[in-house]
């Protein structure tokens, strides 16, 4: 296997303020399926159709929007120990604990820790695979293209999400030295190419899995992401994101960095979700693109060429 | 379908709202852009008002953007508001600003500054 240790994101939790909207939003419109909630009604477990594995988002009713924490799957549960041990060795995160077994449904021990920049994260090696429907004869035997049955937009995953922080070389540091990413790309200042002011990193042939943004705030959410297949698809979506009154942040438009095709739009609690087409295929030998601040406005939104305001200071 | 008048104070614009819509979906139906426009959704804390008089009711707000005192005291997000009456508000916009993520100086204390900046406006208002 070429691909080892942290394999990808394996799952976000997103507190909503109320789960009834919550729940038409992620379902109806965005169009995950459902596969288990807690008795009480406050954890709801949702999975993209193409995902094999029993859930990647969670939402949790809350009085505070944002995100709880976001979970990567590893390979192995000797690579879940080894990186334990190697992210207590190196002093870069707080909190540090073991949550057992069971405490999200159909999934195995998971390793939580608060990187630098003030966001709970967590390694797991096991989470129950179910599938994504396509078999014609059994699971993943002569599959059909997609399933039936879909709603909303569809996307096939949870794809990545974009976080604001503060220590933002603590956690570059930690994700490349210590979790084994790479960077994609980055931001930095024109005259201070060593200074970053953001980085977009990947564990996979991804243009990125998880990106931050610098901004003296600890443990914010600028948004999660949800993988389409296309340009038509993300156009698709701001139909549906229209009909359902859904508020739009901006888009349809397109990344400068990763080159994606890209939607930005809220959920009923303030959260913003994307919706993310195209990109391009990493890998570990591809140089590093850099983008100069003066340029953040294409880097950003390629067709618009500037900042709309939201982006900088819309976030939960 | 029941229509009140809403005054923002500073300015004397007035916008129409119903009493199913949220003022802040009123105001963007109109031509008023006073109040600022986030997420439309209780979670920003961009759309910060201080309604001043008048009857409303409030759907759930992001508890990190508006404490239950700033709503006791009238403080609440545009974005969550129905009137139930004609309304006078203030525009306090949110708690906290950011100084440009494009800042090339390492950030430090944007977020105490921003406070300062907030309480200077509140203190004009």
């Amino acid at each position: 296997m070429a691909l080892t240790g942290v394999l990808r994101p394996g799952h976000i939790v997103i507190r909503v303020l109320e789960m009834e909207p919550a729940l038409n939003h992620y379902v109806n419109v965005l169009g995950l399926i459902e596969t288990a909630r807690d008795s009480d009604g406050k954890r709801v477990f949702l999975k993209g159709w193409d995902e094999h594995d029993h859930h990647s988002v969670v939402l949790r009713e809350a009085d505070e929007a944002g995100m709880d924490y976001f979970g990567w799957k590893v390979d192995s549960p000797a690579t879940l120990k080894r990186l334990a041990g190697e992210i207590s060795a190196s002093g870069l995160c707080q909190d540090l604990e073991w949550v057992a077994a069971g405490d999200h449904p159909e999934t195995g021990e998971r390793f939580r820790f608060r990187i630098p920049t003030g966001h709970l994260m967590e390694l797991y090696a096991q989470k129950t695979r179910v599938g994504n429907n396509c078999g014609t004869d059994g699971p993943d035997i002569n599959p059909d293209p997609w399933p039936d049955g879909l709603k909303g937009i569809a996307p096939s995953r949870f794809d990545h999400a974009l976080l604001y922080g503060d220590d933002l070389d603590g956690t570059v540091k930690l994700f490349t030295e210590v979790l084994g990413f790479s960077i994609a790309e980055r931001v930095v200042p024109t005259d201070n190419p060593d200074f970053l002011i953001g980085a977009f990193l990947t564990c996979s042939n991804k243009a990125h899995d998880i990106a931050f943004i610098r901004q003296p705030v600890k443990g914010k959410l600028h948004h999660a992401s949800f993988e389409l297949g296309s340009w038509e698809k993300v156009l698709r979506a701001g139909d549906i994101l229209s009909r359902t009154k859904t508020k739009i942040d901006i888009g349809p438009t397109r990344h400068g960095i990763t080159r994606g095709e890209t939607i930005y739009f809220f959920d009923p609690s303030g959260n913003r979700n994307e919706v993310f087409g195209g990109g391009y295929i990493y890998y570990p030998d591809k140089p590093t693109i850099t983008w100069y601040d003066r340029a953040l406005g294409p880097a950003i939104f390629y067709h618009d060429r500037e900042l709309n305001e939201a982006f900088l200071t819309v976030f939960t | 379908m029941q229509w009140f008048r809403v005054t923002i104070e500073e300015t004397g614009e007035t916008f129409e709202c119903s009493k199913d819509d949220d003022l802040l979906s009123g105001m963007r139906n109109s031509l008023c852009r006073k109040i600022p426009i986030g997420c439309c959704n209780g979670g920003c804390g961009a759309c910060r008002i201080s309604v001043t008089s008048g009857e409303y009711r409030v759907r759930k707000m992001n508890r990190a953007v508006v404490s239950e005192s700033e709503q006791a005291s009238g403080c609440v997000l545009a974005c969550r508001v129905y009137p139930q009456s004609d309304l006078q508000l203030k525009v306090l916009g949110r708690k906290w600003l950011l100084r440009s993520a494009a800042s090339t100086q390492p950030a430090t204390g944007g977020v105490v500054e921003a406070e300062q900046q907030q309480t200077e406006a509140e203190r004009r208002n």
